[in-house]
């Protein structure tokens, strides 16, 4: 057997289907709460272009394991036959209602499957795993374990233990609902030791999927780029009759500017989503724009906005540049007084105005006409937001796994961090900077190569979530956008 | 590397657009694998794939860009020669007194032309915020007679409906054409160069036309109070890029002196042949002033717009086109029959108290030790004393099982409780044994199936007892119950 085909096993309930769902990249299997959900083995192929490189068998879990080894000890086969055994049983027992789920699980194995077996960690080991363990060894294929901790991480130890000596196997813990992406490929990797012909197919799959997925992030990236783009220069009009007053028509203006804002927000959502193959999330999320009536939330500014010391060194960035005009104009005799005078009215201006909400600009423009003119948005705050937002969306939907079929929780509420702390102020101020350049930009292709260079700078930010270990954030460079409350 | 024209710009846009179809997803991915060697460049890379898909399924806006381009080039540069024909003759034609004037031509060939060169100049070189502060009156100016501000102020003579529409319909083609403003923009300068060529091209071959087969008499005339020493030294000041290497074009002092006139007294001519001296002169200015300012500009153009395109036309290639087709195709094939049973609604059986009467304990695939509180406790209940305490499941055999089934028929006790770790889901196996058990025991005694949580006293948990109540349900035995320990109980 040149592709590597792994019949996952295990008492029925501990997480197989999930497993499953989460290595063979598919939301096909069935998951439920419920035991014995999984009726049929069903193996799931990975190809890439066109290729397989592996598979995975969805089986039934072990229901009599106990009365399968009685018939094959009853046999009396010596134990090099006990292979053959099994081969012996599925042949003799297909169809047999009461050994059904023996059958299924054992066919991939008597064919040559490797076995992948999959146990609770936050149940402990005990007596009732002791048939089908033997019957595993007994099969002669090559076995792999894996210790998911459904509910919590507290038997795992034990489990390794008694898996490594009842097996002869190391045992990974692997939880499929919440593993990174990187422990992923840690136990793909693992697959490609099983047998030696595995491991050129299995390299394969890696290096597809790690490819895939920093795509996947470039892709992310320039979505938010983009959305950025869109929302920075967004604006509403209105064209009213000259005798009529334009006081009444503003506020429907700035209305109509939230509502486009939240669906560009949701529009670019829904792009992420796709680009990391998640087409169809049902989700849950308050909305970029919450209080009713006013256009921008204090909540949410607080909470995904800068800091005043973060946002007064962004907002510097501005100013200096008018300081060091003022410099050159005076041919350097200012001794550069002007870029540092500038450099802190700029710092001062952003720490004063750190806590005031967003202001729309409603403009007048005659053309034989009134025209009333909402937006753009000028506040860099406010890009801030949005970019904090997104990378906050972002993260949970890289990091949301084929085997989670709820729905895509974003409770703001949850969230304490920004993802943009993992910034420098050099970093902060530099998105800053392109922010402004980026705002009210009337020349599409300039506003594409600003976008470009917003993609380049928070591509890090946005891959950030593979570097992320398991364990909560550690200081800077680290962002987990675990709720804080499911964090170790 | 192969250089992408406008017309490859705007098919690529095009095709892009959209996204990718299936099929066309599957051609992409078969184009990748054809071309390997240039997944690392991307502008090849997808010229190439322009290539092969032909256009087939997206109207062919490229190539008509690239027809319409064509045409406007030519008919640009037959005005360019039309023009230069028609000024150089109005220029050379006799004027009375029947001199060509030096300094009408040195106006308009050299100095309308080198300040309209100038201009061109400061506009490419200056950043674009400085651009708009020097040229903005002049954008302003010609954005009050621009065809979309005409049709506008058209229009509102024609009532609302006509205005609104005319004002989308103008939204919409400045929408489009700011897509790519700085790309038309520069094309739109290209052509202007072509008429500036051209034009030149036109007036030095109309200007030799008149040379060769005409007496030319050039003067030279101005109402001001200037010597001829001055023009002189003017003339050298233009002369000057081919002085020293095209002496004979270069006007000397005394043909410059000889060849003033004035208009209200006519002078006698010594030497007509000399009047004619100025024309190497005159065409040299042509060639410097007029024709190479303009073949520089025209290539500093083309190169500018040809970076432009070629920048477009990468970053889409790379950002947009080259993961389509060089992202590895990572799919997943559903092989089986997918089946699955969902636990049906039943009717769950409902807990039980124990009857008073001898018990008999079955302690499965060992829930628990034998001296777990439980077990002590219901040891010294009067009520329902535990009167036998048989092991079965987990690591014993089947054998085993059918002994405990026995010792417990035997005991003929008034219920059996059974003890499992709520945890265990493999229902198989202790169905197996409950329906033996039932076989021995007889159907009207209570058999009470009661799930513990893990042995650090906790509660089972509700989930897992709510799976044991499912399950045990399918036996269809209706003196079977799960009976859920409680916390206090294990205490």
């Amino acid at each position: 057997m040149n592709v590597p085909v792994l019949a996952v096993v295990g008492h029925p309930n501990k997480g197989k289907s999930s497993v499953v769902s989460t290595l063979a990249l598919t939301d096909a299997p069935e998951i439920a709460p419920d035991s014995g959900t999984t009726r049929h083995s069903t193996s799931y192929t990975v190809k890439v272009d066109d290729q397989p490189v592996y598979a995975l068998v969805d089986t039934p879990g072990f229901q009599r394991a106990r009365g399968l080894l009685n018939w094959i000890d009853e046999q009396a086969i010596s134990p090099a036959d006990q292979p053959d055994a099994l081969r012996r049983f599925v042949d003799q027992h297909a169809g047999e209602p009461r050994f059904a789920d023996e059958c299924e699980l054992l066919r991939p194995i008597v064919e040559g499957a490797a076995i992948l077996y999959v146990v609770d960690g936050s149940r402990p080991y005990g007596e009732e795993y002791d048939a089908e363990i033997e019957l595993l060894r007994r099969s002669g294929q090559p076995i792999m374990a894996l210790i998911n901790p459904i509910d919590d991480a507290r038997f795992v130890e034990p489990w390794r233990e008694a898996l490594e000596r009842r097996l002869n196997t190391a045992a990974h813990q692997f939880n499929p609902m919440t593993a990174q992406f990187g422990q992923c490929i840690e136990l793909l990797e693992a697959f490609g030791h099983l047998r030696g012909s595995w491991r050129e197919p299995i390299q394969r799959a890696v290096v597809a999927l790690k490819t895939q997925r920093q795509q996947q992030h470039d892709q992310a990236a320039h979505c938010i780029a983009r959305l950025l783009g869109h929302v920075l220069n967004q604006t509403t009009t209105r064209r009213v009759e000259d005798d009529q007053p334009t006081d009444a028509h503003e506020s429907e203006l700035r209305q109509r500017l939230r509502q486009e804002l939240a669906e560009l927000e949701a529009e670019a959502r829904r792009e992420v989503e796709a680009a990391y193959g998640h087409r169809r999330i049902a989700r849950q999320e308050a909305e970029l724009l919450g209080v009713e009536g006013d256009l921008f939330s204090r909540e949410v500014w607080l909470r995904f906005g800068l800091s005043r010391r973060q946002l007064a060194e962004a907002g510097a960035a501005g100013v200096a540049v008018v300081g060091a005009v003022g410099d050159a104009t005076l041919g350097g005799a200012s001794l550069l007084a002007g870029a540092l005078i500038g450099a802190v009215a700029g710092g001062v201006a952003g720490y004063f105005g750190a806590g005031r909400l967003a202001r729309t600009r409603v403009s007048h423009v005659r053309l034989g006409e009134t025209r009333l003119i909402c937006g753009p948005v000028r506040d860099v705050q406010f890009a801030f937001v949005v970019l904090n937002r997104a990378l906050t969306h972002q993260h949970v939907v890289a990091e949301r796994r084929h085997a989670v079929r709820s729905r895509l929780e974003l409770d703001d509420a949850k969230t304490t961090q920004r993802p943009t702390d993992a910034l420098d102020a050099a970093g902060r101020r530099g998105l800053g900077r392109l922010f402004k350049q980026i705002t009210n930009q009337r020349d599409v292709d300039r506003r594409r190569e600003i976008e470009a260079k917003i993609a380049e700078r928070i591509e890090p930010l946005v891959s950030a979530v593979d570097r992320a270990v398991g364990g909560p954030a550690t200081g800077r460079g680290q962002f987990d956008p675990r709720p804080d409350d499911s964090r170790p | 590397m192969a250089r992408p024209t406008l017309g490859n710009l705007l098919d690529l846009e095009a095709l892009l657009r959209d996204g990718p179809t299936e099929a066309m997803a599957r051609r992409d991915q078969q184009v990748g694998a054809e071309l390997p060697d240039l997944a690392d460049r991307p502008r090849d890379l997808a010229l190439a794939w322009l290539e092969r898909n032909g256009n087939g399924d997206r109207p062919a806006a490229g190539r008509r860009m690239e027809r319409v381009n064509r045409l406007l080039a030519v008919a640009t540069a037959i005005v360019g020669v039309l023009a230069g024909l028609v000024t150089t003759a109005g220029l050379f034609s006799y004027q009375r007194g029947g001199r060509v004037n030096v300094l009408h031509l040195l106006a308009v060939f050299v100095g309308v032309q080198g300040l309209l060169l100038i201009l061109l100049v400061v506009s490419m070189m200056l950043p674009a915020g400085r651009r708009r502060a020097v040229f903005g009156p002049i954008h302003d100016l010609l954005r009050l007679i621009s065809p979309g501000a005409v049709a506008l102020s058209v229009a509102r003579w024609f009532g609302p409906r006509a205005r609104n529409t005319t004002q989308r319909t103008v939204d919409d083609l400045s929408q489009r054409l700011s897509t790519h403003a700085r790309i038309y923009k520069w094309l739109a300068m290209g052509y202007s160069q072509i008429f500036a060529l051209w034009f030149n091209v036109a007036a030095i071959l109309t200007a030799m036309c008149f040379i060769v087969f005409t007496d030319v008499a050039f003067g030279w005339s101005t109402t001001l109070d200037v010597s001829a020493q001055w023009v002189h030294q003017l003339s050298l000041v233009i002369a000057w890029p081919w002085v020293g290497w095209l002496d004979a074009a270069v006007p000397g002092a005394e043909l410059v002196e000889a060849t003033r006139h004035f208009r209200a007294a006519p002078f006698a001519v010594d030497d007509p042949q000399r009047l004619g001296g100025w024309w190497p002169f005159v065409i040299m200015a042509l060639v410097v002033y007029g024709l190479l300012p303009r073949l520089i500009s025209m290539t500093m153009v083309s190169l500018r717009l040809r970076r432009l395109i070629g920048g477009h036309f990468d970053r889409l290639a790379r950002l947009d086109l080259a993961p389509r087709l060089v992202r590895p195709a990572v799919r997943t094939v559903d092989n089986g029959r997918a089946d699955h049973q969902h636990a049906a609604p039943v009717a769950l059986p409902t807990d039980l108290p124990l009857i008073p009467g001898p018990t008999a304990l079955v302690i499965w695939a060992g829930a628990c030790p034998p001296d777990d509180p439980v077990i002590l406790k219901q040891s010294n209940d009067t009520a329902s004393p535990i009167m036998l305490t048989v092991e079965a499941g987990g690591r014993r055999g089947i054998a085993d099982d059918q002994q405990a089934i026995d010792a417990v028929a035997r005991a003929d006790t008034a219920q059996v409780l059974v003890l499992v770790k709520a945890w265990d889901t493999a229902f198989g196996d202790i169905s197996d044994f409950l329906v033996e058990l039932r076989k021995a025991i007889g159907p009207d005694t209570p058999l009470l199936i009661t799930p513990l949580g893990m042995s650090d006293g906790q509660a089972p948990a509700r989930r897992d007892v709510e799976q044991w109540r499912r399950a045990m349900a399918q036996l269809r035995d209706s003196a079977l119950r799960v009976r859920p320990i409680t916390q206090e109980a294990r205490r």
